[in-house]
């Protein structure tokens, strides 16, 4: 008896290790508005823009405690480089993907890219994906401020735009990554600023 | 006194290092998220427009450099100077490797073009690869 008793107690701690005990994600403070200050540069072989500022809120109390996404407001678009024009549309999220990553974007947003020297081509998505570190910041012993930290994006398609596109109905992994700053050009992750609480974290994360 | 004019060296020295070391010239521009406009659009803002002179001259030095090569002699021509330039591996490959559909395609001229304009300074790529593009169309 006591020998079928810890093949139990064994069998259910490995089951308890295997099933996470929640699968949803919270967002805190509740109803709180951020500012993301840099999102991150958006590359192609032909050119590139920055992302520069997304703004957005946590949602309200207490949807907060199990939400997975904020809605966030079209991201701005700063600076291409020559020739390059990227267009963002629709609506955004910015919605946890597990562990540290949050992607920017979602099935409601689109993204556009389009080149002087490519006439007759875009390079587009319905649904764009670009994913981000978020690191939580912490406030003791001091305070480090949450921040984002561009990391990829997803697949783009190339289809025709006004002429014949040799690469239509191709696809096409563009880059996402921080800028670069300072003598050692250490890509540098942007603050998260609780503009309704400045000063405050904006903690993003999946519940256990 | 020594002292402030060691600092104000230093500070000199290290002024221009907090201006952005990626090389990537992205001068700001309004957009229209910041105007409440529903979608978010730029492109690089009130850059200097080239002389007639020089339009043609970088035109010219795209004609110059695709004469005498199709298209695919082109692409792999240009697949080193590309991939210093740092285009993408996907990219490369697309333009470098094409399927038949791709080479079959009369945008593939164009694209081999603007493969050969990643390897231009910035404002010349849009004339450069239009001179490209008419050589490698008339060769083709």
């Amino acid at each position: 008896m006591k020998h079928k008793l810890a093949v139990l107690t064994v069998l259910g701690a490995l089951v308890a290790l295997a099933v996470p005990a929640s699968s949803s994600a919270s967002m805190y403070p509740a109803a709180h508005a951020f500012e993301i200050s840099g999102g991150g540069k958006v590359g192609t072989s032909l050119g590139s823009c920055l992302i520069s500022k997304v703004t957005g809120s946590t949602p309200s109390g207490p949807a907060n405690e199990s939400a997975g996404a904020a809605n966030i407001a079209v991201p701005t678009v700063s600076g291409c480089t020559a020739g390059t024009t990227l267009t963002l549309g629709g609506t955004w999220a910015l919605a946890y993907s597990g562990g540290p990553l949050v992607n920017l974007g979602g099935g409601s947003a689109t993204l556009t890219m389009k080149f002087s020297s490519l006439p007759g081509c875009k390079l587009s998505t319905s649904a764009p994906a670009l994913q981000g570190l978020w690191l939580n910041g912490y406030t003791a012993p001091k305070t480090m401020l949450s921040s984002f930290h561009a990391h990829s994006a997803g697949s783009l398609t190339w289809s025709e735009e006004g002429g014949s596109c040799a690469l239509k109905g191709k696809t096409e992994t563009v880059s996402f990554t921080a800028e670069t700053t300072g003598p050692f050009v250490v890509p540098q992750a942007a603050t998260v600023n609780d503009t309704t609480s400045p000063g405050s974290l904006v903690i993003v994360g999946a519940n256990k | 006194m020594g002292r402030v004019a060691c600092a104000l060296v230093l500070l000199a020295l290290l002024a221009p290092m907090g201006c952005g070391g990626g090389g990537d010239d992205t001068a700001p521009s309004p957009t229209a998220s910041e105007s409440g406009d529903p979608s978010a659009t730029t492109t690089r803002g009130p850059a200097a427009q080239p002389s007639d002179r020089q339009a043609q001259a970088w035109q010219a030095a795209g004609r110059r450099a695709c004469r005498g090569m199709d298209p695919v002699e082109a692409a792999r021509h240009f697949e080193a100077p590309a991939r210093r330039a740092g285009a993408h591996q996907r990219f490369i490959a697309l333009v470098t490797e094409p399927t038949a559909d791709v080479e079959r395609s009369p945008g593939y001229p164009r694209l081999v073009a603007a493969f050969y304009a990643t390897t231009r300074p910035e404002p010349q790529r849009a004339l450069a690869a239009a001179g490209c593009a008419e050589e490698l169309a008339a060769h083709g």
